[in-house]
Parts: structure tokens; sequence; C-alpha cells
């Protein structure tokens, strides 16, 4: 660029600056909490304002929380040991919101809009409030199109809908994340229109944030999504704002007609963190020391997430909350809030994480509230027949060390069961494609391997589907296309399996 | 009972009033007596304070601040307090002007009155220019 060019540019924008002096409300640091500030004066702000804390080099912004007769109490967003009492903070008549635009897609944020990657400056022209009020009643469309999460015991029996908001809940080192990050990269390879992920971490390891952003640049997964990061070292305020700030960058999306995925991991740390700033701001404190509006915290956050009309543009917010148990207590006080505002929970249980069964679903406590309106006409086919057989075998699962003794209905029951819950079991990082999961689906609900060995089913999968991909992949491509499994394209299937139970038995 | 820092003031602004100096000594050790009953000698900071704002109200004076990076002449001086009084529309008896030097500022001045800063410093004026560059 012309250096002239830039020389004249600088010289006019300085000789139209406004040298007029600043008059500003101010108030004074009374006394400093960790990261909790009182301060006097400051008579006219508003709840929820933005104050400006005026260092030599940098600028901290606090949130004003507290309105007292006496005493204005704000939360400190950034590194509370560079104040001190007496600081001055400035009002700003602005509440707290985010920069939102295309170019956030690939970095690493953290709540305040800032990035973390170092790939330098992120431009946006407008900025999203990270506080507001939840599209209404007439304004939203009821949940239509699926999200595909690639697992396949999800999207068979626990479908999710683009729109809706489904817990994942269980105990720690259960596979909560590894889901939520599967889900994503599975979007890559989806039919449907790749929604923008938002991956939220709060309270995180940075190690943890670290690996995840790896492994999804490695997928490819990077190309559509933003990490916002509120990692373990930083201040409670940071984790505090994290998940709003999330929401108004997804909101930016959806305004724009785009579908978006977001994803809190986890909200347990957050009512944490809400906790602690609310106990510091001298806050009655209720059950389990949590603030009397701890509900309202996750339930506005939660409610953003919408599926649009198609007067505003169809665009929808998918939220994927988690939530870590304690010892497995689902009735605990944040996780029964949380699972009265999702529609619907996944349980994953510890006990069948340990037989080996990964994801380590509870298909009998997991369920989605939208259910088949967001799957495909041909999930709908093969998945109907899932969920009732496998209650069933669970109901037998105890006989099963009666092999002979039992008759022949109950033992077929027994074995379809197993092969279902070997079919069901899947890696970290493997993703399938919905046609790939209605085809091995189809086999198993069939009894098409009822001959096969317990223990060579999974080979058998992994081999079915790779014969799929190399030799039938004018078949996937017409499921994918169609949806749904016709008469002609099911008479194909049945004999592509059939044709390769042959090659597989040599 | 627990009373607030301007509770405290205000009551002992009313006792101390027109009292003998001898009679406001007694006042004032009684006083802080009371306060170690209470077990409320934390607040004595926060009380004199208040005590402080009660006096400036009450004798309808203002105390400001002024920060420059250099010392100001007695002119300057008067024609500060003329413009403080005139921005407040008060009548005021009158207005009682700190003075700082902070060679930060580089120049200009800066006004702490009240709950209102008034900024006309260079240095400012250079932080807004940073702020809305754009090239």
């Amino acid at each position: 660029m012309n250096n002239n060019l830039i020389i004249e540019q600088l010289k006019k924008q300085i000789e139209s600056f406004k040298k007029e002096p600043e008059i500003s409300e101010v108030g004074r640091i009374l006394t400093l909490n960790d990261g909790v500030c009182s301060l006097s004066g400051l008579k006219d702000v508003a709840m929820g304002e933005l104050v400006l804390f005026a260092k030599d080099k940098e600028e901290i912004f606090g949130v004003v929380l507290n309105l007292e007769e006496d005493l204005v109490g704000a939360i400190i967003l950034g590194d509370f040991t560079k104040l001190k009492e007496g600081d001055i903070a400035k009002r700003t008549k602005k509440t707290l919101s985010i920069g939102a635009s295309k170019n956030f897609i690939g970095r690493v944020i953290n709540p305040l809009g800032q990035p973390l990657d170092k790939k330098g400056e992120i431009k946006y022209e407008n900025s999203y409030p990270l506080e507001k009020i939840a599209p209404g009643v007439l304004k939203r469309e009821p949940v239509n199109t699926p999200l595909h999460t690639g697992i396949k015991s999800i999207d068979s029996m626990i479908p999710i809908g683009r729109g809706q908001r489904e817990l994942i809940i269980g105990d720690r080192q259960i596979g909560k994340t590894a889901l939520a990050i599967d889900a994503i990269i599975n979007q890559k390879q989806d039919s449907l229109k790749t929604p923008v992920c938002i991956y939220v971490a709060i309270g995180q390891k940075s190690s943890k944030i670290a690996g995840i952003v790896e492994k999804l640049k490695e997928k490819g997964a990077m190309d559509y999504s933003v990490v916002v990061s509120a990692s373990a070292s930083d201040p409670a305020p940071l984790w505090y704002i994290a998940p709003y700030a999330g929401c108004a960058l997804a909101e930016y999306f959806m305004d724009k007609g785009d579908d978006v995925l977001i994803i809190y991991d986890d909200l347990s740390k957050h009512a944490w963190a809400y906790r602690q700033i609310s106990l510091l701001l001298r806050r009655p404190p209720g059950r389990e020391a949590y603030p009397g509006d701890i509900f309202y915290l996750h339930s506005r956050l939660l409610e953003r997430s919408a599926k649009l009309n198609p007067e505003l543009g169809n665009g929808s917010i998918t939220a994927l909350p988690i939530v870590e148990t304690q010892a497995g207590d689902v009735s605990a006080y944040i996780p029964t809030n949380i699972i009265s505002i999702t529609d619907g929970q996944i349980y994953l249980e510890p006990e069948l994480f340990y037989q080996g069964i990964r994801p380590a679903l509870n298909v009998g406590l997991s369920v989605s509230r939208v259910g088949s309106a967001a799957q495909t006409k041909a999930m709908k086919k093969v998945a109907g027949q899932l969920r009732l057989d496998l209650a069933q075998f669970r109901e037998l699962a105890s006989f099963v060390q009666f092999g002979s003794d039992l008759d022949e209905a109950t033992k077929q029951k027994i074995d379809r069961g197993q092969r279902i819950t070997e079919i069901l079991k899947q890696g970290q990082y493997a993703p399938l494609p919905f046609e790939k999961q209605v085809s091995i689906l189809y086999a198993a609900t069939q009894g098409m391997l009822d001959d096969i060995e317990v223990s060579e089913i999974k080979n058998f999968e992994n081999k079915f589907l790779e014969h799929l991909e190399n030799q039938n992949s004018e078949f996937l491509k017409s499921l994918r296309k169609k949806k749904d499994l016709t008469d002609e394209l099911e008479k194909n299937l049945k004999n592509i399996i059939e044709n390769f139970k042959k090659v597989f038995r040599k | 009972m627990k009373y607030s820092s301007r509770q405290y003031a205000k009551a002992l602004w009313e006792l101390l009033e027109k009292k003998s100096p001898a009679h406001q000594g007694v006042i004032l050790n009684n006083f802080m007596k009371l306060l170690r009953k209470q077990k409320e000698f934390k607040k004595l900071n926060f009380i004199v304070n208040e005590l402080e704002k009660i006096h400036l109200t009450e004798n309808n004076l203002l105390k400001a601040e002024i920060i420059s990076p250099f010392p100001l002449s007695k002119t300057l001086t008067k024609q500060t307090k003329k413009f403080i009084s005139s921005f407040f529309k008060r009548r005021l008896k009158a207005i009682i002007l700190e003075q700082k030097i902070d060679k930060n500022l580089i120049g200009g001045f800066q006004i702490k009155v009240n709950d209102y800063l008034i900024d006309a410093s260079v240095k400012n004026m250079l932080l807004k220019l940073k702020r809305n560059i754009r090239v």
C-alpha cells in the first residue's frame, strides 16, 4: 500500500479529530476482593452497565451487578491484581457486548472477544449484546430438521433436531466432551447445510482446550468452528460471561439465517463461578450456597437457543449443554434445574462405560423430547424397532447366564440384543454419516447379523462399512440424497448385505 | 442493631453542633466507646468520610481536586474555581481546591469533583485518538 496514502489518511483523521474535554461520571474503588469490587459514587449507573478502570496502558472493564444505597458492586473482567483501592472507575453507558462477524470462524477467543491464538486482530462491524431476551413464541417454528451427531445410538434413539437443547449429563471422565466433539466433527461430512459450531470451554484446563483445538484442526472442523475459552486460570467473572458470549456470537449467525451448534462445556463450573461472584457480592446464599437466581442464570441462556420461522431467516441455534454429576446423582440441585430447562438429556453411566459399552449411553433414562420429528425417513424406519429390541434385551439381560435353559423366543431376543449392543458401540473421533448408520442398523434390526458371532460383529461392521464405501458408493449416494429407504433401495441394501456376508465368511 | 456509617456520622454531627470544645471532647470519647461496644471499629474510616461529606453540604462548600503537570498560578486557580461553580449552578460559599501534580498528563488538566471527572489532559486526548484512528 502506498505510504503517502496512509500518511495522508492519518493526517486527515488527526486534523478532523475533535479536541473536546471529556466529562465522565466516575466512582472510586472502596474494597477489592477476588474479582469483585465495591465502588463509591456512580450514582446514575445502570444495572449490567460496563464501567472502565482506566490504568495507564491497559483498559480493564467491569460489569455492575449490585446497586445499593451508597455502594455499587461490580465484577472485574480481567486481572484484578492490577487495580487498587482508590482507583477511578468511569461509566461507559454501554452494556457488555461482543463483536460479531464471519472473521471469528476458525479462531480461539476469550469471552471479551479478544483473540487467544496469536493470529492477529479480528475485524468486526456489529456488536451483539451478551444479555438479550430470547425470541418470543411467534418468532419460532417447531424443530423439523435433524442435527446428525454421527453417533449411532444418539441419531437412532435420541435424535436431536436443529433448534433443540439436549443436555449431556454424566460423571467425570465418562465421554461427555468426546460426544460433543464428535458431533462437531460430523458436521463436515453431513448431507445437510453445515452449521457453524461454537465450543464454549468454561473453567477447563488449558491443556485440554489446546488438545480439543488441535483435534478439531486435524479433522478440518476449525473451518466452521469457533472456540470461546475461559480456562481454569481465568478469573470467575470471565467464566460467568463465557456462555453468554458464545450465545451472542451464535445469535449473530442465527440472525443471518445460518444454523448454529453451540456446546457449553460445562455448566456446572459456570454455576460455581456465579456462586463465587454472588457470595463475594454478599448476596444471600440458598440451597448448596447457590444464589436464589441460579435457575434464571441457565434458563435465560438456554432459552436463546431456538429455531426461527421462515420470515426471520429460518436460522437456528442447537445447544448441547454439558453437566457433570457427582457419583451419578442426577437429582442434585444444578442437574435437576437444567434437566427441567432442556428438551431432553443424554445420560452417560459409569457402569456401562466399564463394561465396555462406549458411548456409555443409558438408553432407558435418556430422552429426546423432539423425537422423530427431527429424523430422516430412512432412520425412522430403521430405528423404530431398535428401542423396543434393546428394552426387551435389558429385561432379559440377567438370564444370559442360563444360556441353555431358555426357550427359543427368549434366546433369540437375547442374541439380537447382544448384537445390537455391539453395533451401537463406537470409537472416539469416528462419527458416521447417517446413510452408513442406516445401512448397518438395518442389518442389525432385520436379524441379518444373527448368524455372526458376537465377538466378530465389530470386525464385520468395520469391513462392511469399508465395503460399502468402496464398492457401493452409488447406493450410499442415492440414500444420502433421498433420505428415505424406498423399496428399491431396501432391496438393494439386502442384496449388498447378503453378498458381503458370503465374502466375510471366507 | 447494626447502623450504617452514614447514620453514625449524622448522629455524631448533630451532637457536636454548637458545643464547646471541651464538651465535644467528651462526646467524641463516648462515641469511640460506643463503637467499641458495638464492635464497629472497622467503620471508622467510612464514618470520617461521611462526616466530611456532611460538613461540606452543611456549610455549602465544595471540594474539588485538580491534577495538572505544572503547578497552577493564582489567576488560573481563581478561574478554575469560577468554572467549577458555574458547572454546578449552586450557590456555594467557597470551593476547596486541592492541587496535585502528575507529569504523566503531559499537558492540560483533570478536575475531579463529586462524582464527575472532567478530563482535558493531553494524555486523554492521545488515548482517544489512539482508539478512534483507523487506517
